[in-house]
């Protein structure tokens, strides 16, 4: 992962903070993509919270390892997989 | 000149054709509570009426389709739209030039051409036999498509696939996939002199001065045992997202499960996010205001006083 990589949100992304945890919705073409909700846990709704076209992905890392109890390696981990699966339901170019 | 008008959730229609309709054929169970007796003062939108043999080829630029899947393809025949609209094709909205293209075969053909405030425009009903009907409107997806987008892009209200009710002034949603028993319910409340089942399928919830409103819609399953008469609007008092179970149940959820549950339920219009921003609001300020419940219910009237009670 390059984490000098700086990433933006899809506008046509629809998002809401329900009870604390993030809802995200990408605009639908098909009713085959219907009922495609996303749910995101309190690390992946950090990260998002910070994923605005400006910081990098070290910055993001950085603010995770600050507020989460957990190991650099795991939150690196964790970063990529949640990049790889926004990009995969075009959330975040 | 023939002058046909509907009014649907607060929403009035009026349709304007050469043609005169067809009578005596084609009209569902309560479709007429939704066709106005007497010119209204007010029209919302305004679509003129034309049949025509063939679909017209309109360049655009999708937003969304639903299309059925290849095996029902196999089974049902609609050789006669595939060319133009694809294989399968229920119906489709797209973006033009002029406006927004709403256009499918459900029941009949139809192309619904709509200007971007989506309250004037043309709607042609394809038929080689140049005739049309109440029914073709009704329940010819596209008025329904079209009330769906109304209803968000001028923020007053949503679509949800529910039954619903009047108790007495107590207005109840009962939301669920299909075979979660809306239908039940409304058998067993329907045979009550004191309730009002607004529908069995469709119903559009909206706001008026702080209040939230139960609308029926003519997009229901049937049935002429529980519709009594004109229903009008009804004050939402609790909303239930409904399963069926072995006893009566009923848990009050907050706004992140009951968003879980009622997603589902929802028509939406995928396509626009001003809309989808508009609807899923409205949806949480509701659950913020109307005591929310996942509800397992038995087949039996037991479940009414069970309703009834809940605090």
């Amino acid at each position: 992962m390059n984490l000098k990589m700086v990433l933006r949100r899809n506008e046509d992304i629809v998002s809401r903070d329900i009870e604390g945890q993030i809802i995200i919705m990408p605009l639908h073409k098909s009713s085959k993509e219907l009922n495609c909700i996303y749910t995101l846990n309190e690390s992946a709704a950090a990260a998002w919270e910070m994923i605005d076209g400006k910081n990098d992905l070290a910055k993001i890392k950085e603010e995770l390892l600050n507020k989460f109890d957990v190991s650099e390696k795991t939150i690196e981990r964790q970063l990529s997989c949640l990049v790889k699966d926004l990009k995969s339901i075009k959330a975040i170019y | 000149m023939r002058e046909t008008f509907i009014r649907i959730a607060g929403i009035t229609v009026k349709i304007k054709s050469h043609q005169a309709p067809k009578e005596g054929e084609g009209s569902l169970v309560a479709d007429e509570h939704f066709v106005l007796k007497e010119k209204p003062r007010r029209v919302d939108i305004e679509l003129d009426l034309e049949v025509k043999p063939r679909y017209y080829k309109f360049k655009q630029q999708l937003f969304f389709e639903t299309r059925r899947d290849p095996a029902e393809i196999a089974i049902l025949n609609y050789k006669e739209a595939e060319g133009y609209l694809g294989p399968g094709l229920v119906w489709r909205i797209a973006k033009m030039e002029e406006g927004i293209l709403i256009e499918g075969n459900t029941l009949v053909g139809y192309q619904l051409l709509v200007n971007k405030q989506l309250n004037k425009g043309k709607v042609y009903i394809i038929n080689s036999n140049n005739q049309w009907d109440l029914n073709c409107i009704i329940n010819g997806w596209f008025l329904n498509i079209l009330i769906i987008y109304y209803l968000s892009k001028y923020k007053v209200g949503l679509m949800v696939h529910s039954c619903a009710l009047d108790d007495n002034g107590n207005g109840y949603i009962f939301a669920g996939r299909s075979g979660a028993g809306k239908s039940t319910i409304s058998r067993i409340w329907g045979k009550l002199d004191s309730v009002r089942v607004l529908s069995d399928d469709r119903v559009v919830v909206r706001k008026d001065k702080g209040a939230y409103y139960i609308y029926p819609t003519p997009w229901h399953q049937c049935s002429t045992e529980y519709f009594k008469d004109m229903p009008g609007r009804s004050r939402l008092r609790k909303l239930f997202y409904i399963t069926h179970g072995k006893t009566n149940f009923a848990d009050r959820v907050g706004a992140l499960k009951g968003f879980h549950l009622f997603y589902p339920t929802l028509f939406l219009p995928f396509w626009d996010k001003e809309c989808l921003d508009f609807t899923f609001d409205l949806l949480l300020e509701v659950f913020s205001k109307v005591p929310t419940y996942a509800f397992c219910f038995k087949n039996n009237y037991k479940v009414i006083s069970y309703i009834r009670d809940l605090r």
